[in-house]
C-alpha cells in the first residue's frame, strides 16, 4: 500500500495542471474560438429549420466540419459544456491557490491577491448562475389579442415553451388578460405598443399592470416581458353554402411590422380551400390599381384576402376595408373589427440573481485588483499592487 | 442632418485629422511647435465634438445614441474625453494621440456613412441602462485605443523603425507597461459595459444573455484582453509579444461593434431605428 506522500507526488502534476496558467490560457483560447465559430454560423433555435437546412446545403464543406462538432448548436454543444466545466475547475483551483497565497502575502501583494480572489469568486458565481439558468429556468411565449384571457399554467397556450433539465415544476398559475394595447409614439411615429394586462393570481383579485418594451411585469416567480406586437383583424368567413367557417380575431404573425406596416398570415380552417393568405394594410390606399399601405398607423385599415395556387402565386384576391366584406372564390370574408395582439415572454429564472451577484463581486474584484495600476499609469507612479506581486 | 450638425461634424473630423497629422509631424521632425498644434487641434476638436453631440441631442430630443450615426458621434466623443483627459493629465503621453486618433476618425467615418436623418428613438432604447451601457463601451474604447497606440509605437521601435516616434514617451519597457495599464482600465470599463447590457437585456428581452453575435463578440474581445492579462502577468509575456496582443485586441473591439453586424444577423443592429 502506497504512503500518502507518494500518492501526493503522483497527483501533484495533475493538481499543478489544474491551476496552471497554461491550462487557463488553453481553455480560454478554446472557449474563445468556439464562441467565434458559434457567432459566425447560423444557430439552431435562432434561425428557422428551413433556413438552416438551406445554409447547410449552400456550404457543404463548412457543414462537414461544423456538424460533427455540434457547431450549429455551439452554445449548448458537448464541447462547449466541457470547456465551461474545465474553466470552472480551473477557476476553483486558481481561487483555492490564491486563497492560500493571500494568507501569507502582505501589503500591496495581499491587496492584489485579494482582488484577484474576489474577481475569480465573481466569475465562478457568473458560471454558477448560468448553470442555474440553463438547468432550472422556464421560458415560453404566449400571444394574446386585446380582450383575450390566457391561463399561464396550461402548456398548450404557449407558442413555444422550454424547460431546463431540472425544471419540472408546474407553470405559474396566473390568468393573464390583455385589457388594451396602445401605440407608443416618438415624434408622431409609433415605435412600440404598450399593453395593460389584467393579472389574476389563483384565488386573488385581478390587478391591472402595464407591460411595455423595457417595462417588464414582475410577478412572484415569473417575469413577463414585452416580446412583440401586431394586428388581429376580426374575420368572419362564410362558405358558399352559408356555413360560418371562421369567426374570430386572427393574429397576423408570419409577417408584421416594417416601415409601411406589413402584416400577413395564412388562415387555416376546415372547409377553406387550398391556401388562403390574409394581409392587413393599416393605412390602405389604392396606388395605380394596387392596394398598398402608406404608413404603419391604423388610420384606414383594410384586409386583402388572397387564394394562392400550388406554386404560391395569387389565383384570386379581394380587399375589404374595416366594417365591410368581400367575396373571393365564392366565400364571403367580413372584416368586422381590428385589435392588437401582444406577444409576452414568460420566464421563470432564479439564476439571474446569482449572475447579478457575480457581476457585483467580479467588478469589485477587478477594482481592487487593477484600479490602482491603471490610475498610476496616468499619474506616472508604480503601484505597490503591480502585477509582479500577483 | 441639419446644417449646424453637418458643420460641427466636419469641423470635429477636420480638427481630429489635423491633430493626428500635427502630432505625427511633431514626432517625425522633433518640433515641439507641431506637438502644440496637435494638442490645440485635438482640444478644439473635442469642443466641436461636444457641440455636435449637444446639437444632435437638442434637435432629436433624445440622448444621441439611437442609431449608427449618433452612436459613433457620441462614442467618439466619450473616447476622445478619455484620450484628451489622459494627454492633458500627463503631457508626456501626448504622442499617443498619433495611434489613438485613427481609430476614432474611422469611427466617425463609419458614423457619417450611416443614415444621418433624425428619427424616433426606438422603444428598446428607452431605458436608463442605455446611457450606462454606451458610455462604458466607449470609455473602454478610449482606453483600448490608447493601449493600441502605446503598443503600436513600442512595436514600431522594437522592429527597428527609423522614425524617432517616441518623443518624450516613457523609455523602454515602460511604454509597453503603459499599454498594459490602459488595457486594465479598458478591461474594467468593458466589464461594466457587459454587466449593464445584461441587466438591460433582461428587462428588454426577458433574458440577460441570448448568445446574440454582438453579445458573443463583446465576450470574445473581453476574453482576448483577459488572455492578455493572464499571459502578461503569469506567463511572462512582456515587450513585443504583450504589445502585439494589445494591438490585436483593438481589432476584436472593432469587430465587436462595427464588424459583426455586417456579417451576421443580430438584434444589435445599430443602424436601425
Amino acid at each position: 500500500m502506497e504512503s500518502s506522500p507518494e500518492i501526493m507526488r503522483l497527483f501533484a502534476p495533475l493538481v499543478r495542471a489544474l491551476y496552471s496558467t497554461r491550462t487557463t490560457v488553453a481553455v480560454v483560447a478554446a472557449f474563445t474560438l468556439l464562441c467565434v465559430a458559434g457567432s459566425m454560423l447560423p444557430q439552431a433555435g435562432t434561425v428557422g429549420d428551413s433556413a438552416l437546412d438551406l445554409w447547410r446545403s449552400d456550404h457543404p464543406i463548412v457543414t462537414a466540419v461544423a456538424e460533427p462538432l455540434g457547431l450549429f448548436e455551439a452554445f449548448s454543444s458537448i464541447p462547449f459544456m466541457v470547456l465551461l466545466a474545465a474553466l470552472a475547475v480551473n477557476m476553483v483551483a486558481c481561487t483555492t491557490r490564491r486563497t492560500i497565497l493571500a494568507r501569507k502575502a502582505r501589503g500591496g501583494a495581499a491587496a492584489a491577491l485579494g482582488g484577484s480572489l474576489v474577481l475569480h469568486v465573481g466569475l465562478l458565481a457568473l458560471l454558477a448562475g448560468g448553470v442555474v439558468t440553463a438547468g432550472s429556468s422556464i421560458d415560453g411565449r404566449i400571444v394574446a389579442t386585446e380582450g383575450q384571457v390566457i391561463d399561464l399554467s396550461r402548456e398548450e397556450q404557449y407558442l413555444d415553451l422550454r424547460r431546463g433539465v431540472w425544471a419540472d415544476g408546474a407553470l405559474p398559475g396566473y390568468a393573464l388578460g390583455v385589457e388594451s394595447s396602445r401605440p407608443v409614439s416618438d415624434g408622431g411615429v409609433s415605435t412600440a405598443v404598450e399593453s395593460v394586462l389584467a393579472v389574476a393570481e389563483p384565488g386573488a383579485e385581478t390587478v391591472s399592470r402595464s407591460l411595455g418594451v423595457n417595462r417588464p411585469v414582475r410577478l412572484e416567480g415569473v417575469v413577463l416581458t414585452h416580446a412583440d406586437w401586431g394586428f388581429s383583424p376580426l374575420l368572419t368567413v362564410v362558405s358558399p353554402a352559408g356555413e360560418v367557417l371562421v369567426d374570430a380575431y386572427v393574429a397576423l404573425m408570419s409577417v408584421h411590422g416594417g416601415d409601411a406596416g406589413a402584416y400577413e398570415d395564412v388562415v387555416e380552417a376546415p372547409g377553406l380551400p387550398g391556401t388562403v393568405r390574409l394581409r392587413l394594410l393599416p393605412d390602405f390606399r389604392l396606388h395605380d390599381g394596387a392596394a398598398v399601405s402608406v404608413s404603419p398607423e391604423a388610420r384606414n385599415p383594410a384586409i386583402v384576402v388572397e387564394f394562392l395556387g400550388e406554386d404560391g402565386s395569387v389565383v384570386e384576391s379581394g380587399t375589404a376595408v374595416l366594417g365591410s366584406e368581400v367575396a373571393v372564390g365564392g366565400y364571403n370574408f367580413a372584416f368586422g373589427d381590428l385589435r392588437r395582439w401582444t406577444a409576452v415572454r414568460v420566464r421563470a429564472d432564479s439564476g439571474r440573481f446569482v449572475v447579478y451577484a457575480g457581476f457585483v463581486i467580479g467588478l469589485l474584484g477587478l477594482l481592487i485588483r487593477y484600479a490602482p495600476a491603471s490610475w498610476t499609469a496616468v499619474r506616472g507612479r508604480r503601484s505597490p499592487s503591480d502585477e509582479e506581486n500577483a | 442632418m441639419r446644417p449646424i450638425e453637418a458643420w460641427l461634424f466636419w469641423i470635429t473630423t477636420g480638427l481630429y485629422v489635423v491633430a493626428f497629422a500635427a502630432t505625427l509631424l511633431g514626432m517625425v521632425f522633433q518640433r515641439p511647435v507641431w506637438r502644440s498644434v496637435g494638442l490645440a487641434a485635438v482640444t478644439a476638436g473635442l469642443a466641436a465634438n461636444t457641440g455636435a453631440v449637444a446639437a444632435r441631442w437638442v434637435l432629436s430630443g433624445h440622448l444621441p445614441v439611437g442609431d449608427g450615426y449618433e452612436l459613433n458621434l457620441s462614442g467618439s466623443w466619450v473616447a476622445m474625453v478619455v484620450v484628451v483627459g489622459v494627454v492633458l493629465l500627463a503631457p508626456r503621453l501626448r504622442p499617443l494621440m498619433v495611434g489613438a486618433m485613427p481609430p476614432v476618425i474611422l469611427a466617425l467615418g463609419i458614423g457619417i456613412t450611416s443614415p444621418t436623418a433624425i428619427g424616433p428613438l426606438s422603444a428598446a432604447y428607452d431605458s436608463g441602462w442605455l446611457a450606462v451601457h454606451v458610455v462604458f463601451a466607449f470609455l473602454s474604447f478610449g482606453c483600448f485605443v490608447l493601449a493600441f497606440s502605446a503598443g503600436a509605437i513600442y512595436l514600431s521601435e522594437s522592429w527597428g523603425a527609423t522614425v524617432r516616434v517616441r518623443a518624450g514617451l516613457p523609455e523602454g519597457d515602460a511604454l509597453e507597461d503603459l499599454s498594459y495599464r490602459m488595457v486594465v482600465a479598458g478591461f474594467i470599463f468593458e466589464a461594466v459595459m457587459i454587466a449593464s447590457g445584461a441587466i438591460w437585456a433582461n428587462d428588454l428581452w426577458g433574458s440577460y444573455w441570448s448568445w446574440d453575435p454582438v453579445e458573443v463578440w463583446s465576450l470574445i474581445s473581453f476574453l482576448v484582453y483577459a488572455l492578455y492579462l493572464h499571459l502578461r502577468t503569469f506567463a511572462g509575456w512582456r515587450g513585443r509579444r504583450s504589445a502585439a496582443v494589445a494591438v490585436l485586441g483593438l481589432v476584436f473591439v472593432f469587430l465587436s461593434f462595427w464588424g459583426v453586424q455586417w456579417l451576421v444577423p443580430t438584434v444589435h443592429d445599430f443602424n436601425q431605428f
